[in-house]
Order: structure tokens, then sequence, then C-alpha cells
């Protein structure tokens, strides 16, 4: 395995230009989510970190997107900002997915937090992003603008896209005054955690993520009631709710359950934008 | 391939029945006065009205094994000209598709056509106290469909998000005139984002037909202060501190001295005519009243320390909606100043407000022309509406110059030629002086991927897309 650590965009698109397949790491905390990745080249993020810019009174972050978030927290916290996502500290914390790990990674993954309901997520949150396009073809998209509809939105490709139409570089963030309180718990949770991280996260229609999540996971999951988000330590292949959706961690080709069709459109972007197929190969093969 | 408009208008006619189509003097009109854009110079063009989804995808497959180009159209209101034919062919209107087609309070939920009126999506959620957010001024028109494909804004949006915040699924009619579902239900979905990019598209990807959109709970307390200050800049300033103070009003709104003026004329509702600027601050919480008062509380002290010269606040419903009046009534008001007008839209980051207005009062003027200022200030989303005599071509020439630096100094500081009016035909130019040819690429190759042909509404958002539109559009003003 050999490891490549560009230190900056045009670095990162010169090592695209080789042409080689490559998996995308950042701290690599969600290697288990998808399929794996088919690559012996690794590209790491771990040398573009670093706050680019961070304007406290217009409450926007530039980031390169290797930066750990916890990086990020702590100089966010200085100016008592933060980026909302729940601090990982009690066994209940835990099935808040996939944290911590990079920036890009944040992005990349797009998985629900147990404050979705409360901070709309991630989705909401990414004003712009720097894209190392497969061809090594450096873009932007979105502004420093907490409002833009210039074009279109572009940025909407890269997000929860898992790395594989595009390196995400760098990213600008809209962040938050930290609140005197962090809302009431939205969370009905059955079982004991002890910290199990969740390996299955689903979403339903909120009215039927109860019963979904009882008769599906009935020892242990935790639901958010309002997002209708369910996270499950399982390791057992179920199907999708009815008009929702469901991830699965390490379960190799059958990790994703899209609501149908559309797909060719999918395969267009992936085409279009990768067409070798370089980036993360194989990480969402259950999908296209 | 050209066509004329009568083999157009029988052509149709052999897919919808007469009363769904429009054509003749009356379908010019229509776009001259609603577009609020000057007339185009071509023959009218046949606009075909819808009454479902299988009639679009019929009459899109018809453009298609014609080549002839189709572009959607809902109320007419945008403020690019997205909705106008610029390459001529058909105008499929989204007007008569009007139902709410399900209400699901249980999951905050809305199911309705495109061619709904967005108040009226609101008006269906009030009796499960839900809401549709985005609430553009011109809500009482502008359709659900012209709300996805502009990404619509409103007052209310700083807090709770901008349209594609809110829309969970689509009904659609892609390009090639094949019904396609996207989204539903939950929250989100797992592959990659097509609704993201959809919304937005200025109806350049496919028709849209119906739409889930997300409802919101409505607040349990409203806190609304009107503050007047003796000139722009203090208010500007005090915009800036409460953003930096972390405080995200419901709204924060923007309204300067030309506007009051005009106000005060029209309507009569005893503003403090000495004041420079007013600012509209509301603060609203959702599960506790405590909230919004400590909300408030701190946006009175920014404001006070600004030397604002009068602070009216609003106790009853009926107090609220008269703070509000200047803010709804104000653009409709100036009307009455000048012959012509031409609302800018650009965004900057928002602690540059200050400078930025500083900028565009001293730019306008320098051109000998007035400039109102009305716009949704939380968000430095600034819409200068510079006043002219449009007979003038003089005045009509440095109306254009003074809007472009206006944009050119948002794309400077790493705003963006549009917050909420779109590209449309407008903006094409500013939009390949915001993004270099790479970025532009990239938009491109998206829209490709969804997207492969070059008849729904082509000539729009992309500058690729510009070589092939004859009309000079790009230097027209909207009057
Ligand atoms: C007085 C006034 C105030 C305004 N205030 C605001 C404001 O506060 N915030 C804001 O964001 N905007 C505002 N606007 C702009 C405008 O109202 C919005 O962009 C609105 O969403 C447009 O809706 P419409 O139905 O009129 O769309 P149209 O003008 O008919 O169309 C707009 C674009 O969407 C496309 N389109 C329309 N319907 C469909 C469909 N069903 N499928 C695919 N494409 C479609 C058209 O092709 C076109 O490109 C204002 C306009 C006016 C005149």
């Amino acid at each position: 395995m050999r490891i490549e650590s560009p230190r900056s965009a045009s670095e990162a698109s010169e090592l695209l230009k080789h042409g080689e397949p490559l998996r995308i790491v950042g701290m690599d905390t969600k290697r288990d989510f998808g399929s794996p990745v088919e690559s012996s080249t690794v590209l790491s993020m771990q040398n573009m970190t670093g706050i680019v810019e961070h304007s406290p009174q217009d409450l926007v972050a530039v980031v390169r997107a290797g930066t750990p978030l916890a990086d990020l927290q702590a100089e966010l916290d200085e100016h008592n900002q933060w980026l909302p996502i729940p601090p990982t500290k009690s066994p209940l914390d835990a099935v808040t997915a996939g944290f911590p790990g990079t920036v890009g990674g944040l992005v990349s993954a797009n998985l629900p937090t147990r404050w979705d309901s409360w901070t709309r997520g991630v989705r909401y949150w990414v004003l712009g992003l720097t894209i190392v396009r497969a061809n090594g073809e450096i873009a932007k998209c979105g502004s420093k603008a907490v409002k833009n509809v210039a074009g279109y939105d572009a940025q909407k490709a890269f997000i929860g896209a898992w790395g594989t139409l595009g390196l995400i570089t760098e990213v600008v963030l809209r962040v938050y005054a930290k609140p005197s309180s962090t809302p009431e718990s939205n969370l009905i949770m059955a079982g004991d955690w002890d910290g199990v991280p969740p390996l299955a996260i689903a979403r339903a229609p909120i009215a039927d993520a109860l019963t979904y999540a009882q008769s599906t996971f009935p020892d242990r999951h935790v639901i958010d009631i309002v997002t209708g988000t369910i996270w499950a330590p399982t390791r057992t292949k179920v199907d999708a709710p009815e008009g929702g959706w469901a991830m699965f961690a390490g379960l190799g080709d059958k990790n994703w359950l899209p609501a149908k069709a559309n797909l060719d459109w999918m395969s267009n972007l992936k085409r279009n934008l990768d067409p070798q197929n370089l980036l993360n190969p194989g990480k969402l093969d259950g999908l296209l | 391939m050209i066509r004329s408009d009568e083999w157009l208008a029988q052509g149709l006619a052999s897919l919808l029945t007469e009363t769904q189509i429009m054509r003749g003097e009356a379908g010019q009109m229509r776009f001259t006065i609603a577009m609020r854009t000057t007339p185009s110079k071509r023959n009218w063009t046949p606009s075909s009205f819808h009454c479902s989804t299988e009639e679009v995808a019929e009459v899109v497959k018809w453009c298609v094994k014609n080549e002839i180009p189709f572009t959607p159209r809902g109320a007419g209101t945008g403020l690019s000209g997205g909705a106008l034919p610029a390459l001529g062919g058909v105008v499929v209107s989204l007007t008569r598709m009007r139902r709410i087609l399900q209400i699901d309070p249980e999951n905050r939920a809305l199911l309705a056509e495109a061619g709904c009126p967005n108040i009226a999506l609101t008006k269906a959620a009030t009796p499960f106290g839900l809401h549709f957010a985005p609430d553009p001024s011109s809500q009482t028109v502008c359709t659900l469909g012209g709300n996805v494909n502009e990404n619509s804004g409103g007052p209310h949006t700083l807090k709770y998000g901008v349209t594609t915040d809110h829309i969970l699924g689509l009904t659609m009619v892609d390009a090639a005139g094949e019904i396609r579902r996207l989204g539903g239900l939950t929250s989100s979905q797992p592959g990659y984002d097509l609704l993201g990019l959809i919304v937005g598209s200025e109806g350049t990807l496919g028709i849209i037909t119906e739409a889930w959109v997300r409802l919101t709970p409505n607040p349990i307390a409203i806190r609304t202060v009107l503050a007047a200050f003796p000139n722009p800049r203090l208010a500007t300033e005090t915009v800036s501190e409460i953003i930096a103070s972390g405080i995200v009003p419901a709204a924060m709104e923007f309204m300067d001295g030309t506007i009051l003026e005009a106000v005060e004329a029209a309507f009569h509702v005893g503003l403090p005519l000495d004041a420079g600027a007013l600012l509209l601050v509301e603060c609203d919480s959702l599960h506790n009243a405590g909230q919004a008062d400590n909300e408030i509380e701190t946006v009175v002290r920014i404001c006070r320390s600004n030397k604002a010269i009068e602070i009216r606040t609003a106790k009853t419903e009926d107090e609220r909606a008269k703070l509000w009046l200047a803010r709804k009534k104000g653009i409709g008001a100036i009307g009455r100043l000048s012959p012509s007008m031409v609302t800018h839209d650009g965004v900057i980051p928002r602690s540059k407000l200050p400078e930025v207005l500083d900028f565009v009062y001293r730019t306008v003027s320098n051109e000998g022309l007035r400039v109102a200022n009305i716009f949704h200030a939380g968000d430095g989303n600034l819409h200068p509406i510079i006043l002219f005599d449009d007979r003038d071509s003089r005045q009509v020439a440095k109306v254009v110059e003074a809007g472009e630096k206006i944009m050119r100094l948002c794309i400077e500081l790493g705003g963006s030629v549009t917050g909420e009016h779109g590209i449309g035909v407008e903006k094409i130019d500013l939009l390949g002086e915001m993004f270099s040819e790479a970025d532009l690429r990239l938009q491109e190759d998206i829209r490709r991927s969804i997207n492969p042909g070059d008849l729904c509404n082509p000539g729009k958002v992309l500058p690729t897309q510009k070589s092939c539109v004859e009309v000079k559009l790009r230097r027209r003003v909207a009057t």
C-alpha cells in the first residue's frame, strides 16, 4: 500500500492526473460504512489541514478538508462558536454516526446527527467547496455568502457522495454561536448502548420510524422522532423501510437501499465526473 | 428547427384542448406584463396550460420529437427572465395545476402541485399549527414550482433556511418527457443528492409538477421590533453587531429613508420621517418564550447603543402586522417615485454590510441617479433599487454601469451575484465573472448528467448555453 499526502489542491491535482485509483482518507473513522474501496494507493488528507479563515462576525469559516473536526471546534470555541455536532461523551452520544473525523469526511458522509431536527445537519452548513476533479481540474462551488443561487447548486453533488465524484480540499462552512443550552432530546432509546457504535442508519417517514425500528431492531435502537432517523447496532441484513432507506456498515454489496429509480442520473454523474472510476472505487457498489 | 407559430399551435391543439392553449395578442401581453421585462422583439409564442403531470409529459415528448424548445413557467414573477422563452417554442405554464394533494401533519409534510401559490401551502397547514417557511415577498402569487426552481428565499429564511432546505421530494417531467419521482417523506436519501441539484436549476433540468414540502411548526413566541436610525450606516452596523452577537433572528429587514418616504406618502402609517433607515427585527422561538424575549432584549440593546431614535415593539398580532407594513408594501410604494426602476440582487459577507451599502449610495449618486434600499439584511442579501427614466437612454446606460459596479464588489468580497433572483438570462455574463471556466465546466457536467439535451429552457444559467441566444437580452433592464 502506498500513501500519498498532498499538501495542497494543486499537489492533489498533479496526483490525480496520474490516473490511478485512490482511496481517499481523512481519519479513516468511517472505513466500515459502505462497501470496501478497491485501491492500493491511499490519498491521505493529513497534510491538508488548518483553518484558512474564520470570520466570527459573519459566522463563517473556511477550512481545509483534512482538518480534524476537533481542531475546528477548538478554534471556534475561542469565539464561543461551534458546529453544532453533539459531543461524544456518553454512550448515548455514540449513536451520533461516525464522529469524530475530519471536516472533509463530515461533508462527504453527510450522516445524520441526533441534533438534526434542531440543526438541520451537515448539508445545510456547507456554503461552498473547492473540488479537485478526477481529471485534476480544480473547481469551486458556492461562495462565502450565506445565500447564493448563482448557477447550479453544484456542491450538493459532493455532499454525501463519499468521495466518489471529486476530492474535497476546502470547505466554506456556516458556524454558530454556542447556545446557553442544547435542545431537549427527541430520542427514544431501546436497550443498553454501552458505547457500541451504530452500524446501521435508517431513515423512515417519521410516523413509520417507531414501528419499523421496533420490528426490525427490537433489542437495541435509538430513534429521532422528529427526523425519522433510526440508529442500530446490527450486522443483519434488513430491508429498507417503506418509502425510506437504510445504510449498513460492513455488509458488503447491500449497504445502500436507495429509494428506487433515478439510478441512471446517478450513473451519469459518476460517468461525467469520474469516467475512469478513480475516486474511492467500489465505495458505492451497492448503489450504482 | 424554426417552425412557424401557427404550426406550433396546431401541433399543441392535437394534444390539448383549445382552452389550454393561449396564443396571439393575449399571449404576448401576458409576457410583457407579468414578466416585468421589456417586450421581446420576436412574435408571440404559444403557451400551453396544463392540468396534469401526464399532459406535461405528452407535450414535452412532442417538443422533443419535433426539436422544439420548451420553457416551464409559474406565475412569471421571476426577476432574471428565467421563464422567458429565449429561443421561442412552447411555454409550459403550470398555473392551472394548483391543488394541495395531501397534508401529512404527523410527518410534517405536504404534497402540492407546482402551480400552487406559495401562500396556499401555509394556509393549508395553518389548522395543524404548521407552515411552509420560505416566504418570498411575492408569496401571494409566486408558485411552488417557481420557488423550487429559483431556490427562493424570504424574510424568514434567515433563520429557517431557503427553499432547498424545505423540499423533501419532487414529481417531475424530465427533459426527455419521462415522469420521475425523487425523494419522498424521509428527510434525506442515500446516493447522490439529485434533489439538491434540481432545486435552484431555474427550469433547465425538467419541469416540476408536484413537490413534497417540509412543514415547520409555528413558533410559540414571536417578538418584533421596528427601530428607526438617523442614517443607514448606523442601521447596517446594528445588523452586523446583532449577527456577531450570535443571535440569528427569524427575520432582519432593512429599509432606507427613500422607502420610508414612499411608504409614508402612500399609506400614512406614521413612520418617523426624520429617520434615515429602519430595521425590522423579529425573534421567535419554537419551545420556550423566554428565549425569544432574551434575544429581542439583546437586539433592542444593540439598537440603542447604535443611536436608534425610536424603537417600536409589537404586543399583539395586529401591531406586528403594522410593523411589517413598511416592509411588505415598500417595493410597491416606490413605484410612485420614478417611472422605472431596476432591482438588483447581490450577496456579501454580512459583516461587510456597512461599507458595501455606503458604496452602493456613492456609486449610484455618482451616476446622478437615486437608489432605494429594502432588503434581507441578516443574510447580507442586498437589493438596491435604482430609480430612473427608461425613456432616457443615457440614464439607462448609467443604471447598467452602476449595477455592474455593485455586482463586481459582491464578487470581490467573496459573495454572490445573486442571492435569490437567479441567473436566468440577465446575469449569464456575471456568472462568468464569479466563477472560473473550470468551475463552470463542473456545472455544465452536472447539467448534462440530468439534462443531456438542449431543448429544456435553453439559453439560461450557463454561459455555454448563451451562444445560441441571438437576442441581446443581457443588457436589458427590467422595468
Ligand atoms: C415584488 C416581488 C418580490 C419578490 N420577492 C422575492 C423574495 O423575497 N425572495 C425571492 O427569492 N424572490 C422574490 N421574488 C422573485 C420571484 O417571485 C421568485 O423567484 C419566485 O419563486 C418565482 O416564482 P414564479 O412562480 O413566479 O416563477 P416564474 O417566474 O414563472 O419562473 C421562475 C423560473 O422557474 C422556472 N419554473 C417555474 N415553474 C417551474 C416548474 N414547475 N418546473 C420547472 N421550472 C419552473 C422558470 O422556467 C423560470 O426559470 C420577487 C418578485 C417580485 C416581483
